[in-house]
């Protein structure tokens, strides 16, 4: 054994001098290559924080003279300088209008949009951020393909484009959802949301077999002034499910609709209680006197979060509110101090 | 007893042996997590960050808990939940939970938010010590302050827990420093990610020598003084190519307890914090694979390197030894409550990958680096190994730490860039040969006092000892 060692510290120190050395040349390449990419990223960020002053500066001062360099021969830093570009014009007070023209004519535009056929998902990604930000018009970018994407992140800038500019392109509602992961749902709904998307949109994801699918539908409902959404919130406030019917019941607080009551009127008795909660909350959104009986009748709810939200929402009727929460101090001393002291904050 | 001379060369040159192979393989297994670290941050800088929170839908986007555990933080307390209050994020509640503290912190945040006693509902789900009572400001309907009896950090979180009507929280630190745009940035991949994001960590960076204005920091500086900066390029490597490695390949064992946000039903299927044990936020994270492996389901619990929690770090040798004491008795104890999960093919790369490089290399590595280099130094003067070996073995020991220091540099270089001034990155590189020559021998042997600690069941949490932000 004691031989054996032996042999192997000798036959180390064949490959001792080979492998310090790797390991030391190594190191120093690190260590220089650092040194030089601090050096040169200083470098960099000097110039382009002089750039952007210059660009603040004509922006500000000089907006008539939208002629601001941003080419490079580069590249890469020439998409760094459309994104530097694209984060001072969005800084600036300039009209949307106007943010676009300085991008088309600085060629922006023209360069993002060729970027989108990129066979690289990060040069599409990066070329529809930019362009979010200053959307041209009439749109020249093919959305729908850009939403069905091969890669994951280029769909999720598209949604986002979708969300900022408001308008939504012509999609299957239900083909859209079911090509994202259901982990993605309240993004969608999210995004969706901003286009204010109609009942022709709507209506196939709310009478989808998949509860997924309704359960979207029920929060795409939850828009101020759609009084056509009423018969569908009302058939979804029966909805096998219970997630839909409190979607249903939440969404209801979003629309503002006086109507909308005799939905809150059937979730009120909903056996289920965080639809019953849900419900007390949008009353309190809606805040028309009528809603007043029903969150009096919530207040004596048997479970104790309902009772809550109810108080929560009672605060919201000024006087009238005031003296419900008052008639019950006697048996809910510290939910009524705690509605009363909120109330008179407000 | 007279031990021959020959036994005692022959165990030496053994010993010596197997220290250069256990010096060997936990570097290439760290040059394998820095190669997977380069891939995710790549992937990370390439990636466009979408709005989660767009005009009128954003009341939509999930209601998160910030958990503040509060025990004795009467100097702290009210301006560390007045940043808080300006943290950017629609829906939020702030859970401050007064782990029955001695010192005036009750009084402090009844003064300053205008705290009244209210009734509220507990989900009942995780076990804690009593709560006294429940306050919600008058000032700020977001603020829930929950007194109760102390049992600890992982008890407090419990309570907090139990109290939380969000979907998701985030456990924090009562002197931690969140980034304005933290939250967002945390829970943007649990809503745009197609697997089912279970927990999310942000990096913890060190505050001190920051420029920091009211409760931020403007400007991320090195520290002057050696010990915390040794401990900034601490950090750097162990958050950016660390974690991000070991989250590349889905086997993240830790979330920092300072700077975690995880899904609440799903912490609460599990009875929430280990109250046991001092390294709760590693136990949790353990626990929560285990959990979701033996469901079944497809998830990720992941490292974000862009979210940024600032704290501020030991200055001192006392505090900082004391630190690393617990932290090694918090790893001992998260293995040993999940040891079944060790090399158990049944959790996957956890069990395989994770787990078992948490056990060789960083609980008992201390144990091997210690007793290597004391070996090591009477072997070499009393001449039983060669020149050769020992050139081989301080190559391995510490030129390939070095290699890892300044690689892990050249990443942050490349993506996340945290510090402009030029001086400050060549500090760092200073930094990265100094940690590995006296600090990181000294680190090796807090850790193995802390293993020591954890065998005998001594220890304590001890005390951390806070600079004014104002004076860094």
């Amino acid at each position: 054994m004691l031989k054996l060692l032996q042999g192997l510290q000798k036959s180390i120190e064949g490959f001792v001098i080979p492998l310090v050395m790797a390991v030391g040349g190594l190191l120093l390449f690190i260590v220089i290559l650092y040194v030089i990419i601090v050096v040169l990223h200083v470098k960099q960020r000097r110039k382009l924080e002089k750039t952007r002053a210059q660009w603040r500066d004509v922006l500000q001062n000089k907006p008539h003279e939208i002629s601001l360099n941003t080419s490079t021969n580069n590249r890469r830093l020439d998409a760094v300088y459309r994104d530097e570009l694209v984060r001072e014009l969005r800084l600036s007070d300039l009209e949307q209008d106007r943010l676009v023209e300085i991008y088309r004519t600085n060629g922006g535009y023209d360069k993002d949009i060729s970027q989108l056929s990129s066979k690289s998902w990060w040069e599409r990604a990066g070329a529809l951020a930019r362009l979010k930000v200053v959307p041209d018009q009439p749109l020249k970018i093919d959305l729908p393909s850009l939403i069905h994407d091969d890669s994951h992140e280029v769909r999720l800038v598209a949604l986002d484009y979708v969300a900022k500019t408001g308008k939504l392109p012509d999609v299957d509602p239900i083909k859209l959802f079911e090509s994202f992961s259901p982990n993605l749902d309240s993004f969608l709904v999210i995004k969706l949301l901003s286009t204010k998307p109609g009942l022709d949109f709507i209506d196939p994801l709310c009478n989808a077999q998949s509860a997924r699918l309704r359960r979207c539908g029920a929060t795409l409902l939850g828009q101020p002034g759609k009084s056509e959404f009423l018969a569908t919130l009302k058939s979804l406030a029966g909805d096998d499910d219970p997630t839909t019917r409190k979607r249903t019941a939440e969404a209801i607080g979003r629309t503002d609709e006086k109507e909308s009551l005799e939905v809150l009127e059937k979730t009120a008795k909903d056996e289920i209680p965080s639809v019953r909660r849900a419900t007390a909350g949008s009353l309190g959104k809606l805040s028309f006197d009528d809603a007043l009986h029903l969150l009096e009748t919530l207040s004596y709810d048997n479970h104790f979060s309902v009772r809550l939200k109810a108080f929560e929402s009672l605060t919201n009727f000024g006087e009238k509110g005031r003296k419900i929460v008052s008639d019950h101090f006697s048996e809910e001393p510290e939910l009524a101090r705690e509605a009363l002291f909120e109330s008179y904050q407000r | 007893m007279i031990i021959p001379t020959d036994f005692l060369f022959g165990f030496v040159l053994f010993y010596n042996s197997l220290v250069l192979l256990y010096f060997f393989v936990i570097n290439t297994g760290y040059m394998f997590l820095l190669l997977f670290a380069s891939f995710e941050l790549n992937f990370h800088n390439k990636r466009r960050s979408v709005d989660i929170c767009q005009g009128e839908s954003c009341g939509l986007v999930p209601e998160v808990a910030i958990l503040v555990p509060a025990y004795n933080e009467k100097e702290t307390i009210s301006s560390s939940l007045s940043s808080l209050q300006e943290l950017d994020y629609p829906n939020l509640e702030l859970i401050v939970i007064n782990d029955g503290s001695t010192d005036a912190t009750l009084k402090e945040l009844k003064k300053e938010f205008k705290l009244i006693p209210v009734a509220r509902e507990k989900k009942g789900e995780v076990t804690h010590e009593e709560v006294d009572q429940v306050y919600k400001s008058v000032s700020d309907e977001r603020i829930l302050v929950v007194d109760k009896e102390n049992g600890g950090k992982a008890d407090a979180l419990n309570a907090g827990l139990d109290y939380s009507r969000s979907e998701l929280f985030l456990a924090i630190d009562a002197d931690s420093m969140v980034e304005k745009e933290s939250l967002y940035r945390l829970v943007e991949p649990y809503m745009t990610r197609e697997t089912k994001v279970v927990g999310i960590g942000g990096i913890v960076r060190v505050s001190n020598g920051c420029k920091i204005e009211g409760s931020e920091v403007k400007e991320a500086r090195i520290p002057e003084k050696i010990l915390p900066s040794i401990q900034v390029m601490e950090y750097i490597r162990a958050f950016l190519f660390g974690r991000t490695g070991w989250s590349k390949i889905n086997s993240l064992p830790i979330i920092s307890g300072a700077f975690g946000l995880f899904r609440t039903d799903l912490v609460r299927e599990v009875d929430g914090y280990r109250v046991e044990t001092v390294g709760e936020d590693m136990d949790l994270v353990v626990r929560l694979h285990k959990y979701m492996r033996e469901k079944g389901e497809d998830y990720t619990i992941s490292f974000i390197p862009d979210p940024v929690c600032w704290t501020q770090v030991p200055s001192s040798m006392k505090v900082l030894s004391s630190q690393r004491n617990r932290w090694q008795r918090g790893l001992a104890e998260a293995l040993i409550y999940n040891w079944k999960m060790i090399a158990n093919p049944r959790y996957g790369s956890i069990g395989l990958l994770g787990l078992p490089f948490f056990l060789l290399f960083e609980l008992l590595g201390p144990l091997v680096e210690v007793s290597g280099y004391a070996v090591f130094i009477v072997s070499f003067f009393m001449g039983w190994i060669n020149v050769p070996f020992a050139v081989l073995f301080i190559t391995l020991a510490l030129l390939y730490g070095v290699l890892l220091s300044v690689t892990s540099l050249l990443l942050e270089e490349f993506t996340l860039k945290r510090y402009n001034k030029l001086g400050d990155r060549l500090k760092l590189l200073g930094m990265a040969f100094l940690e590995n020559f006296g600090y990181r021998q000294l680190h090796a042997l807090w850790r193995l006092k802390g293993l020591f600690d954890f065998l005998r069941k001594s220890g304590s949490w001890g005390e951390m000892t806070r600079e004014s932000m104002e004076s860094s």
